[in-house]
C-alpha cells in the first residue's frame, strides 16, 4: 500500500481536519454528559408475600387492589401442614410513583430481572453451603388494552439457583442477615409490554429432602424475603444513542464506499492492509446500523444478542487489524500480504471471540426461548462458562503480549533502518520516512483512543461509585458515565472514518500506476511522481 | 394535667402473681403491678416480644401475645383518661376537635417522643377516615395530625415502624440495666427519657426515626404506597415521563426525608426548652444519617458477554438489626453537649462539655444530662431498677449479676419448664417437636 491520502495531505489541512475530528469528539462527550440520562437504571421490588392454600393458577396480584392475603414471615407462625408451595411471592412491575403507575416502555431495549435473597440465621433451620433454591416462576404481562386485573402468561418454568450466603461466626445470633450475593433471574432481550407481574413458588419435597437433606429448597435456612431488582436501559439514553447511530451510519458508509471505490480504481490486486480496513468499515457501519428502530414497534426479544454479535463483530475486527497493521510495517518481514500469514496471530482474536461468542449463544442464545434460563445455575454449566471465560481472556492477554511485541519490534526496526537511511539516497530516505510516517500516525491515534477508552472505563466505575455515595448530588460526575458511552463510541467512529479516509489510496497517484512493493527488503526507489510531492510534506510532517 | 404515671406505690416482686402470658420480663409486670395498684385497668400491658406484632391482612395492626392469643384493639386502647374523649365518636365533632387540640396542647408539653405510643396504641388505620384515624392516634402532636392526615396512607408503616423501632430498643438494651421497658402505653417511658435529655433519650429518638424510615423505605419498594416519589426528595411533579427519560431513584431518601418531616413535627413548636428540642432534632436526624450512611450498593454487571462494560447499582438497606446495632454503638460512644449562645450569630449552638472528647459528627448521639445508674427504681422518674431481673451468673459484663444487680446480690432459682425438644422444622412453616421437661437454674437480682 503505498501513496495513501495522509503521505500526500498538507500539513495544514491534516491538522484542519484532526482539529475538526477533535472537536466533534468533544462534541460526543458533551451530548452524552449534558443531555442523555444514565445510561441504565435500576428498580427494586421487595415481594409480598401472599397465602394461597387453593393452589390455583390464578394470578395473585397486589394493583389496583391486592387480591392475595399477605403474610409477614418475620411473624409468621408455623401451621401444621403448611409448606412453602403455599407462600406466593409477587411483585408488580412497575411501581406506582407519585400516585401515578410508571410504564415500561420499547425504548427500555431490555429487561433484567436479579434475585435477592434475605435469609435469617436461624439455630434450627440449617443453610447449607450452595444450597440449591428452586422456584417456581410465572411471568405475566399486561398491555394497556386489557382491563388492570387480567394478566397473560409470559413464561412458567421451574428455576434453579446456588445460594451463595455468609455471615461471620460472631455474628451468629438469632435474626441476625446473611449476606447472599445476588442471583440472576431473567433477562428480557426486548421490553414490549408496559406492565409485568412476577409470581414465584418454593415448592418443597419433604420425601426427597428427608433421603436428599442437600436437595432443592431443603437446606435454604430461614426465608425472610424475596426482592427482585429490575435493571434497564434508560428510555432517554435509548434516544440519545440511536440519534447518534442514526446520524453516523450515512457517514460511515459513505466513507467505505467511497474507501472501496479507492480500493477498485486501483489497476493492482488490493493488498491484505488495504481489506482489512475496508472490512474495519464495513464492521463500523453494522454496528453503527440502527436496527434498534425496529424494536420500537416489533417485539424482538433477539435484539440483545444481536447487538452483542455486532459488537463483538467490530472489536474482532479493530483487533486484527491492528495486527495485520504491524505486520504489514514490520519491514523485515518477508512472508505478509496473505491472510495465512497470520493464522497464528489471528489465532488469538478468532478463539477469543469464539469463546465470547459460544458463551453469548449459551447465555442470550437460550434465553431467547427461557428468559430464567442462566448457564450458572448449574455447576457444569458454571464450570463451562468460566473454562470459556478464561480460554478467551488468556487469548486476549496473550494477543496483547504479542501485539506490544510486535510494536516493539517494529519500532526497533524503524530505528535501525532509519540509522542505516541516512545512508541512502534522498528518494529512498523519503519512500522509507514515508511508511514510517504512516505507521507513526496511525500509532497515535490508536494509542489516544484506546488510552480514552481505558480512562473512561475506569472514569465509568469510578463514576458509579460516585454517584452512590452520600454527597449525591455533589459529584461532578453525576452524568459522567453516558459521557463516556457516547464520547468513546464517537471516538472510535472518527477513528475508523479517518482510517478510512488517510489510509485510502491517494488520487494523487493511482492514476500513475506506479506499483511500490513494501515488501521489498531494500526500498525500490520512488518514482518521480511520488518524489516531487512527497519532498513538499514530508520534511514538515515527520519528526 | 398529664399524666404522672408512677408518684406513689411500693414496688414488690409479683412473680407468683404475674398474669399468664403476656409480660415480657420481670420489669414489665412490675410495671403492670404498679398499675394494679392503681387501680387502672388493663392489667398486663406488655409490650409485644420482638416478632410478634404484626399487621393483619386488613392492614389493621394487632399484637399477638406469647400465648398466641390475639388481643383485640380494645385491648390496648388505654389511654390517658382526659384524651379517650377523642376517640368516642357520639360526641360532637366541634367541641371534640376543640378539646383535642387543648389536650393535645397540654398533654405533649412533658413528652418529648410521644409519637412512639402510635407503635402501641393498636389502632385501626382506616383510610376512608383520615381526620378521625389521625385524632384518635395517641400522641401526635398538631403537626402531626395533619401530616398524618396528608399522608394516611403512610400511617400503617409509621406505625409498623414504631414497633419495629421499639423492640429494636428492647432487644439492644435486653442486658443493660436500663432495658428500654415500657412503663406505661400512652407516654411509653418514664421521665427520665422524656423530660431529662439523657443518653437514653437520645437513644430512643434516633432508632424511632431510623424506624419510621427503614418501614416507609421497605413499603415504598414493596409497592404498597403510592406516593413514593421517584426523586431524591419527595416533591417530584412527574414522574412517568421521568421515568420513561433516565428511570426512578431508590426509595431511601424518599423514606428518610418522610421519617424527617414526621418526626421533627413532634419537636417543633412545643413547650420543651430550645437546648431540648435541638438535641432531639440532632438524635433524630442522627437516627436517618446512620441509617442512609450504612445502605449498601450493590452493582451488577451486564455490558458485551456480562462485561462490566456497563454496570448498573442499586442501594440495598441494611437489615433494622443492623442499625440498631450501629446507634447502640453510638450510644455508648455519646456525646455529651451543652448549650452555647453564639452573642454574634444569635443561635444557640450545641458545644461537647468535654473539650478533650472528639467533636460529635451528624451521625453520633448528644445528651445533656448524665443518666441515673438505674440501679435503683425511681417510679417518679420512670426508673424501674434492676431488682427482680434476671442476670447472667457467668458473664463478666454489664449482664452479669454483679453489674446488673449493682452489688446487691442475687437469688438462684431452678424452674423446670415444659419445653419443646427434637424439633424438626419443615419447610415451611411447620415445626415438629417432642415435649420434654427442661430445668433451668435462673438468677434474679435483689
Amino acid at each position: 500500500m503505498s501513496g495513501a491520502v495522509i503521505e500526500n495531505l498538507s500539513t495544514r489541512k491534516l491538522c484542519f481536519m484532526l482539529a475538526s475530528l477533535l472537536a466533534a469528539a468533544i462534541v460526543f462527550f458533551l451530548v452524552g454528559g449534558l443531555i442523555s440520562p444514565e445510561p441504565s437504571s435500576s428498580m427494586s421490588f421487595l415481594m409480598t408475600k401472599c397465602e394461597d392454600r387453593a393452589l390455583k393458577n390464578d394470578w395473585l396480584y397486589l394493583r389496583p387492589k391486592m387480591n392475595c392475603k399477605p403474610l409477614h414471615f418475620e411473624t409468621y407462625v408455623p401451621q401444621p401442614g403448611g409448606n412453602l408451595r403455599d407462600v406466593v411471592f409477587v411483585a408488580q412491575m412497575p411501581h406506582v410513583r407519585g400516585g401515578i403507575t410508571l410504564e415500561y416502555s420499547p425504548w427500555f431495549q431490555f429487561l433484567l430481572g436479579l434475585l435477592d435473597i434475605d435469609i435469617e440465621y436461624d439455630p434450627d433451620r440449617h443453610l447449607a453451603e450452595n444450597a440449591l433454591l428452586q422456584l417456581e416462576v410465572r411471568l405475566g404481562y399486561r398491555t394497556h388494552d386489557d382491563p388492570p386485573t387480567t394478566w397473560h402468561e409470559l413464561i412458567s418454568t421451574t428455576v434453579t439457583r446456588r445460594l451463595d450466603c455468609s455471615i461471620a461466626e460472631d455474628k451468629k445470633e438469632p435474626n441476625a442477615a446473611y449476606n447472599c450475593s445476588v442471583m440472576d433471574l431473567f433477562e428480557l432481550g426486548s421490553n414490549a409490554y408496559p406492565f409485568y407481574l412476577i409470581n414465584i413458588r418454593l415448592p418443597v419435597n419433604e420425601e426427597q429432602c428427608m433421603k436428599d437433606p442437600s436437595g432443592p429448597n431443603c437446606a435454604i435456612g430461614r426465608l425472610k424475603d424475596l426482592s427482585i431488582i429490575e435493571i434497564h436501559q434508560n428510555g432517554g439514553f435509548t434516544k440519545i444513542w440511536l440519534a447518534m447511530k442514526t446520524l453516523l451510519t450515512p457517514f460511515v458508509l459513505a466513507a467505505t464506499i467511497w474507501y472501496w471505490s479507492r480500493i477498485r480504481q486501483l489497476t493492482r490486486q488490493p493488498y491484505l492492509l488495504e481489506k482489512a480496513i475496508f472490512a474495519l468499515g464495513v464492521s463500523l457501519a453494522s454496528l453503527d446500523f440502527p436496527l434498534e428502530w425496529l424494536s420500537l414497534w416489533f417485539r424482538l426479544p433477539f435484539m440483545l444478542l444481536v447487538c452483542d454479535l455486532r459488537q463483538g463483530l467490530f472489536y474482532a475486527m479493530l483487533f486484527s487489524f491492528w495486527l495485520i497493521f504491524t505486520g504489514e510495517h514490520l519491514i523485515e518481514d518477508s512472508s505478509r500480504n496473505s491472510l495465512i500469514a497470520y493464522w497464528r496471530h489471528l489465532a488469538f482474536v478468532v478463539v477469543a471471540s469464539l469463546c465470547l461468542l459460544v458463551y453469548d449463544m449459551c447465555e442470550r442464545g437460550i434465553q431467547l426461548s427461557n428468559p430464567f434460563y442462566s448457564i450458572w445455575s448449574t455447576s457444569v454449566g458454571t464450570n463451562l462458562a468460566y473454562a470459556i471465560i478464561y480460554v478467551a481472556s488468556l487469548c486476549a492477554l496473550l494477543y496483547f503480549v504479542f501485539l506490544v511485541y510486535k510494536v516493539g519490534r517494529v519500532w526497533s526496526t524503524i530505528k535501525r533502518k532509519r540509522a542505516a537511511a541516512l545512508q541512502m539516497n534522498r528518494n529512498r530516505r523519503l519512500k522509507f520516512e514515508m511508511i514510517i510516517y504512516r505507521f507513526k500516525f496511525l500509532m497515535a491515534l490508536t494509542v489516544v483512543c484506546a488510552g480514552f477508552t481505558i480512562a473512561s472505563y475506569i472514569m465509568k466505575q469510578y463514576g458509579e461509585s460516585q454517584m452512590h455515595s452520600d454527597e449525591f448530588m455533589e459529584s461532578p460526575l453525576v452524568n459522567s458515565t453516558s459521557a463516556f458511552f457516547t464520547g468513546t463510541f464517537g471516538l472510535w467512529n472518527i477513528y475508523v472514518i479517518l482510517l478510512l479516509a488517510m489510509y485510502a489510496p491517494s488520487h494523487k497517484q493511482y492514476a500513475g500506476a506506479v506499483r511500490v512493493d513494501d515488501d521489498d527488503d531494500d526500498l525500490g526507489e520512488p518514482t518521480a511522481t511520488e518524489q516531487s510531492v512527497l519532498a513538499t510534506f514530508v520534511k514538515p510532517a515527520v519528526d | 394535667m398529664c399524666f404522672r404515671p408512677f408518684t406513689t406505690g411500693v414496688i414488690n416482686l409479683p412473680t407468683s402473681r404475674a398474669p399468664p402470658g403476656g409480660c415480657v420480663d420481670g420489669t414489665a409486670r412490675r410495671a403492670a403491678e404498679i398499675y394494679r395498684q392503681k387501680g387502672r385497668p388493663g392489667v398486663c400491658r406488655p409490650f409485644p416480644p420482638v416478632g410478634r406484632a404484626e399487621f393483619d391482612h386488613s392492614g389493621a395492626f394487632a399484637i399477638r401475645r406469647a400465648d398466641n392469643a390475639v388481643c383485640p384493639p380494645s385491648y390496648d386502647r388505654l389511654s390517658c383518661p382526659d384524651r379517650s374523649v377523642g376517640v368516642r365518636p357520639n360526641l360532637l365533632a366541634m367541641l371534640r376537635l376543640v378539646l383535642l387540640a387543648v389536650l393535645l396542647l397540654l398533654c405533649v408539653q412533658c413528652r418529648a417522643i410521644s409519637w412512639l405510643a402510635i407503635g402501641m396504641s393498636g389502632a385501626h388505620i382506616d383510610h376512608r377516615r383520615p381526620l378521625q384515624t389521625c385524632q384518635s392516634l395517641s400522641g401526635l402532636t398538631k403537626r402531626q395530625v395533619r401530616f398524618c392526615r396528608r399522608n394516611i396512607e403512610h400511617m400503617d408503616s409509621v406505625v409498623y415502624g414504631a414497633v419495629t423501632a421499639y423492640q429494636e430498643c428492647q432487644h439492644q438494651f435486653q442486658k443493660r440495666r436500663w432495658n428500654c421497658t415500657m412503663i406505661d402505653p400512652v407516654s411509653i417511658f418514664g421521665d427520665v427519657v422524656l423530660k431529662e435529655g439523657t443518653r437514653e433519650a437520645a437513644f430512643v429518638h434516633a432508632i424511632s426515626s431510623a424506624g419510621v424510615a427503614h418501614r416507609v423505605t421497605r413499603d415504598c419498594s414493596r409497592g404498597l404506597l403510592d406516593k413514593c416519589g421517584c426523586d431524591q426528595s419527595m416533591v417530584n411533579r412527574n414522574p412517568g415521563n421521568g421515568f420513561r427519560w433516565s428511570g426512578c431513584s431508590d426509595n431511601v431518601h424518599y423514606g428518610t426525608a418522610f421519617s424527617r418531616t414526621f418526626v421533627d413535627a413532634n419537636e417543633r413548636g412545643k413547650m420543651q426548652s430550645h437546648e431540648r428540642m435541638l438535641m432531639n432534632l440532632h438524635n433524630n436526624r442522627a437516627g436517618l444519617q446512620v441509617l442512609e450512611k450504612h445502605i449498601r450498593t450493590e452493582c451488577k454487571c451486564h455490558g458485551l458477554s456480562g462485561s462490566c462494560e456497563l454496570k448498573t447499582c442499586w442501594r440495598s438497606m441494611p437489615s433494622f438489626r443492623e442499625v440498631g446495632a450501629i446507634i447502640k454503638d453510638k450510644f455508648d460512644g455519646a456525646t455529651e453537649v451543652k448549650l452555647v449562645k453564639d452573642s454574634a450569630e444569635q443561635r444557640a449552638r450545641m458545644v461537647r462539655v468535654n473539650p478533650h472528647f472528639k467533636r460529635h459528627t451528624h451521625t453520633d448521639l448528644v445528651y445533656l444530662v448524665e443518666s441515673p445508674d438505674y440501679c435503683v427504681a425511681d417510679p417518679s422518674r420512670g426508673v424501674l431498677g434492676t431488682s427482680g431481673r434476671t442476670c447472667n451468673e457467668t458473664s463478666q459484663g454489664i449482664d452479669g449479676c454483679e453489674l446488673l444487680c449493682c452489688h446487691r446480690g442475687y437469688i438462684t432459682k431452678t424452674q423446670e419448664t415444659n419445653d419443646m425438644c427434637n424439633c424438626k422444622f419443615h419447610y415451611c412453616c411447620r415445626v415438629d417437636c417432642e415435649p420434654c421437661v427442661k430445668r433451668v437454674d435462673i438468677h434474679i437480682c435483689r
